[in-house]
């Protein structure tokens, strides 16, 4: 369809629904972000004539102005951080410096590095598609855990720019450097892609392979730069920084032209007022989507969840379904991580050549893939936050063109909050990360694969107190010191033991069984794989439905037969916690703190059946798998009777006690992020309004990392600060009864008369003040 | 119980129970000069040898092994297929590690080299005393492989070679390894059919016949030398060097025992007759090959594979007759679909013998259903040919 017949059609879309006055009576906002010029700069002089011609050839006779800014600095020998959103051509800010650099020197290397295997392989998939590579004499190869043997030798000995992920780089590479000479004696750029991801525990370990890596360079004699990419959070560069330990320059004027945006912030008309029922999600963004894929619009409907991902497709794809006009030659696609690499490649080269129009997926797009243009986002549900919501809402928009955004709320108190303060959203700051390298924990396991790598001098350091814990090591076996030097003495390989993330990567394959076959359709994690594809559950892949035969975790195996039932499945999920052991008891800040290992159960027990478009739910079956647990570390809050917490929650109305306590962990979530340096999933918080083991109300505070990671012994350490602050953020807080920033927002399912942030305010004004008139108190 | 990570560390750094410390795995200033060890001589500091001479395998004379490299069919060629080695030059080698992962954090701690000389089979190992004395202890080993022109292990392909080339670059060491023999691979294609798993140890008890007594289990090795580290007596390591040698010495053993077995005649029951012939075409030994095939053609039941291989030879030495001669006895013995169809096909292209080739595919096709069911369409298609060809000839 041609440009102005398309643009045409979402003018007129937009128009139609500005003249619709049910549509507008549900909308809280209508934001319109005026068009933006394009700032360019001239092709650099020294680029290879080839490099220009392979950009030539693509039609790229300039750059933006922020291609042009990273590609200054980093020839100048200064490492960059990038911030510029989807679709602004960030991948020609790391690739323009590193082609002329290899153009120039074929001998030198550069890594690549993104935060998934499927990532960095949808990457090769890109750079091989793409003509700025065919007809250049670099060598590009991937290498990670699905690289065949025969590949790995060849990508060792020449590949020159190599695409991998921080797993393969610390399991596989770095304990292996030996095998790696040629190309780490040579490694000139290191690319970090994505690098806003890298925070929490996961970011900590980050930091440390990075430590690794360079300490080896070094060994050979290198010293490479370092690009960073990073979509919009509160911090780029400080987080760039921390995760490569020196000092960036920042980048962050997008200099690529934007066209006219349009921002609508819609709540679903209500269908009882009594009740206040109002339509769902998913049959609304379907709507919405519809309205814009029949106009020619090119639509990505984002969900919350792989299920109603599936519905959403289906339901569109459904209401499209006409043999006469070949559903208006219109084709739309589910998009998630289960699916096989082929067949998401072949969706993301259907949507980049326009005979896929529309795609509904989870937040899997939402990371940098090239999927081509779209004129429409239609966000199925707040995201969970305000940097995914623009990444989301940024994936709609080519250079000039106009552009629509709807961010649809669901029922839940956040969504609707969000819909109601509107400046809120739009006022708000992208979140910040944080990460804590020397995090113990993290520390000594990647100092273990550090001397496994190479022997320590006594002398050097990896973080701080290295010598400290080097001797640590050496207590607990595995390492020796002879003669100034620590060297690894065990028979282990200690990469091997250390995962950098939390989550196991232990997936469940799918596996097709109708009428004898045996293909394997898709796969998922573990954990997801007991509440979604149980036995007797409704899978739906790309649109298709399978029932479950059997699930097999033990063999990571779940077998699907082609299924036409009515209904889908939604497994209800029940979460406990149970203490295993109790360390330490300390009387601090007037409430007791209990450390000690827990045990954090998320059961399956039933799953309702929904029927297909009414939602209505039809009946009910058992599920009987094990429990899915996590041991952990925990820090406990109990407010005693008679202690400065206990008496200020007593003198609160019975009915907000379990209200309240429940805030003080959202508040928690919130602020303590900040003071542990990590991520807001790093930590877990769960009320108990009567603790069955320690029968008083009880706060868990608890660490989301098997095994613990440090967090909670670290939380007990900052109470006094996490403390006050909290007090602060709830006090200061301009809301009336609670809001995402401070206590969340108000729930009406609770049905409570009482204003919950008030008695929380009330809760930890009574406490600190009691705290005050106490005196000093020790830990 | 989980320890207390940060309590640990906060007592280290102010220096809480530092005269309680346990220090096990600490070298102490006096034991860096490195210590006498019974039975070991110490090269350098921290580097010890032993040489061990033993008589040579029961059975291999001196003039047996100086001959070897001019009649083996494993040890390399020259074009001319004069010997390429020579016999003394040849270094049996194996290594004792620290861990099985190959990476950059396992170390060799005992290395064995064994030579033949003269009457005897001599065996140099090399110990290291401990980490910092890599250096020295790699460069004795560098020295050592110097004088070798080819080097034989088992499984030293995979594993053995890579860790030497990484212990020569950790230590500087920029060094070619020479030319390699894996023993692990011709003994795969002679007796894996027959012994399934063909690790060292398996292989020394099943075809040299070996049984070691109270020889020390692979896995407890790298404990041992932990134990020897934090100052246990050279006395534990014996076992290990022990064990080491016996490695060594069957390394030649199997040499022999895999020549032999080539090279015997006719070839003994016990080796997989076949994957032997693909060896020996593999290195260069069409005759022999050839010759192996055909005696287990002659044998009771030699197996399809083993007729089609030693066809495709015929076929390419352009002895037709031979070929012929080859099917025809084994459809004349068992009537089987494959040799029929070979049968025919050579008496249709290459002897144009169209009566005879279209009589045999008739003949396949009137078996029972059950047994030429997949093969009728493609002899369906033949016999429509033939008699195409037959009809031809006939009117001509």
């Amino acid at each position: 369809m041609m440009l102005a017949a398309r643009m045409d059609s979402l003018r007129g879309v937009l128009e139609g629904l500005q003249a619709d006055p049910d549509f507008m009576s549900c909308v809280g906002k209508w934001e319109v972000i005026p068009p933006r010029e394009g700032s360019y700069a001239p092709l650099p002089d020294d680029l290879d004539y080839r490099l220009k011609e392979a950009l030539a050839s693509r039609g790229v006779s300039r750059l933006y102005s922020h291609q042009a800014e990273t590609y200054c600095l980093a020839r100048g020998g200064r490492n960059v951080t990038v911030v510029t959103p989807t679709a602004s051509g960030k991948t020609l800010c790391y690739n323009l410096p590193v082609l002329q650099s290899l153009l120039e020197r074929p001998d030198a290397r550069a890594l690549y590095l993104f935060p998934t295997k499927a990532l960095s392989q949808d990457q090769q998939a890109d750079l091989n598609d793409s003509i700025i590579f065919g007809s250049l004499p670099v060598k590009v190869s991937t290498y990670d855990g699905d690289t065949p043997q025969s590949v790995r030798v060849s990508a060792r000995e020449t590949g020159q720019i190599i695409i991998s992920n921080p797993d393969m780089v610390h399991a596989g590479i770095l304990p292996n450097h030996p095998k790696w000479i040629k190309f780490l004696r040579n490694l000139a750029f290191v690319v970090i892609d994505e690098v806003h991801t890298y925070r929490g525990v996961f970011g900590s370990h980050m930091t440390n392979v990075i430590r690794r890596l360079k300490r080896i360079a070094r060994f050979y004699g290198a010293d490479p730069l370092f690009i960073c990419c990073s979509a919009t959070i509160g911090n780029p560069l400080e987080l760039a920084g921390r995760v490569i330990e020196e000092e960036t320059e920042l980048v962050d004027r997008n200099g690529a032209p934007a066209g006219e945006k349009h921002l609508v912030l819609y709540n679903p008309p209500l269908v009882d007022r009594v009740q206040g029922i109002r339509r769902g999600v998913v049959l609304e963004s379907q709507k919405i989507a519809l309205k814009l894929l029949k106009a020619g619009v090119k639509t990505i409907v984002f969900s919350r969840s792989r299920v109603r991902t599936e519905l959403i497709a289906s339901y569109i794809n459904e209401a499209l379904a006409n043999v006469y006009t070949d559903n208006d030659r219109i084709r739309v696609e589910p998009y998630r991580g289960g699916y096989l690499p082929n067949e998401r490649r072949a969706i993301e080269r259907g949507l980049r050549d326009g005979s896929i129009r529309g795609v509904v997926s989870t937040n899997a797009l939402e990371l940098g893939i090239d999927i081509g243009g779209l004129d429409a986002a239609v966000l199925a549900g707040f995201p969970g936050s305000i940097s995914s919501s623009w990444q989301q809402a940024g994936r709609a928009g080519r250079r000039s063109d106009l552009s629509l955004a709807v961010m649809i709320s669901s029922s839940s108190p956040l969504d609707q909050y969000m819909v109601k303060h509107p400046e809120y959203f739009l006022g708000r700051a992208p979140e910040s990360g944080f990460l804590d390298p020397d995090n113990l924990y993290i520390l000594l396991d990647q100092l273990k694969c550090a001397v496994f790598e190479l022997p320590f001098a006594a002398d050097e350091a990896f973080g701080p107190d290295t010598p400290q814990c080097l001797q640590i090591l050496e207590e607990s076996g595995v390492v020796r010191l002879s003669a100034g030097k620590y060297y690894w003495s065990d028979r282990s390989y200690p990469a091997e033991q250390v995962s950098l993330r939390s989550a196991t990567s232990d997936n469940v394959v799918i596996i097709d069984t109708t009428k004898g076959r045996n293909a394997v359709i898709g796969e998922m994690d573990r954990p997801s794989a007991k509440e979604l594809i149980f036995d007797n559950a409704i899978y739906i892949h790309r649109g298709s439905q399978f029932v479950v035969t059997q699930l097999d975790l033990e063999n990571r195996r779940c077998y699907v037969e082609e299924s036409t039932a009515n209904y889908y499945t939604d497994a209800v999920v029940k979460r406990d916690i149970k203490v295993l052991n109790e360390d330490e008891r300390t009387e601090a800040e007037g409430c007791t703190a209990v450390v000690g290992d827990i045990l954090v159960r998320n059961q399956v027990a039933k799953f309702k059946k929904i029927r297909f478009h009414t939602h209505e739910n039809i009946g009910y079956g058992e599920i009987s798998l094990p429990e899915e647990e996590m041991h952990t570390r925990s820090v406990v809050l109990l407010f005693a009777p008679g202690s400065a917490s206990g008496g200020a929650l007593g003198r609160l109305a019975p009915e907000l006690t379990g209200a309240v306590v429940a805030r003080l962990g959202t508040v928690i979530k919130n602020v303590a992020p900040f003071f542990l340096l990590c991520d807001p999933r790093d930590i877990g918080v769960a009320e108990r309004v009567r603790d069955p083991h320690f029968e008083q109300p009880a706060l868990y505070v608890y660490d989301s990392y098997p095994g613990g990671s440090g967090l909670s012994e670290a939380f007990l350490g900052k109470l006094p600060e996490i403390l006050s602050a909290a007090h602060e953020l709830v006090h200061d807080c301009p809301c009336e009864e609670g809001c995402p920033s401070c206590v969340g927002p108000r729930d009406p399912q609770e049905e409570l008369d009482a204003n919950p942030k008030a008695g929380t305010d009330q809760f930890l004004s009574g406490w600190i003040s009691a705290l005050s008139r106490e005196g000093v108190h020790e830990s | 119980m989980s320890l207390d990570l940060y309590d640990r560390l906060r007592r280290l750094k102010e220096g809480v129970d530092a005269a309680n410390r346990p220090q096990a795995n600490v070298a102490s200033a006096s034991s860096r000069a490195g210590r006498d060890l019974d039975g070991w001589e110490q090269v350098a500091p921290l580097v010890y040898r032993r040489v061990t001479e033993l008589p040579l395998p029961a059975g291999a004379r001196p003039a047996d092994l100086t001959a070897l490299p001019s009649r083996s069919f494993l040890l390399p060629r020259s074009q001319a297929g004069a010997a390429a080695v020579d016999a003394a030059r040849i270094g049996f080698f194996d290594l004792e590690t620290t861990g099985l992962s190959g990476g950059a954090g396992s170390y060799i701690f005992l290395f064995g080299l064994g030579r033949v000389t003269g009457e005897s089979f001599t065996v140099e190992q090399l110990l290291l005393g401990d980490y910092p004395a890599e250096p020295e202890f790699v460069s004795r080993i560098v020295t050592l492989l110097g004088e070798c022109e080819l080097l034989v292990s088992y499984n030293g392909r995979a594993f053995d070679s890579h860790l030497l080339s990484t212990r020569f670059l950790m230590n500087g060491a920029r060094v070619e390894l020479p030319a390699q023999l894996d023993l692990l691979y011709p003994a795969r294609s002679l007796y894996r059919s027959r012994i399934g798993s063909c690790s060292l140890s398996d292989v020394e008890r099943e075809v040299l016949r070996i049984e070691r007594s109270l020889d020390v289990p692979g896995f407890l090795i790298p404990g041992l030398f932990f134990d020897f580290l934090r100052g246990a007596d050279v006395a534990v390591l014996e076992p290990v060097a022990a064990h080491h040698l016996e490695d060594i010495v069957s390394l030649l053993r199997l040499l022999l025992r895999i020549e032999a077995d080539l090279a015997g005649f006719p070839p003994d029951a016990a080796i997989d007759g076949y994957q032997s012939a693909r060896l020996l075409l593999r290195r260069g030994f069409p005759d022999r090959a050839r010759a192996l095939l055909e005696s287990l053609a002659e044998g009771s039941s030699p197996g399809l594979h083993v007729l089609f291989l030693l066809s495709r030879l015929y076929a390419r030495a352009g002895e037709i007759p031979a070929c012929e001669a080859l099917w025809r006895r084994e459809f004349e013995r068992t009537g089987s679909i494959p040799a029929g169809i070979e049968l025919a096909k050579i008496l249709e292209h290459r002897r144009r013998n169209h009566e005879e080739a279209l009589s045999i595919v008739e003949q396949l096709l009137d078996y029972p259903e059950k047994r030429v069911g997949g093969w009728k369409d493609a002899l369906r298609h033949r016999r429509a040919r033939l008699q195409r060809r037959v009809g031809g000839n006939r009117t001509r």
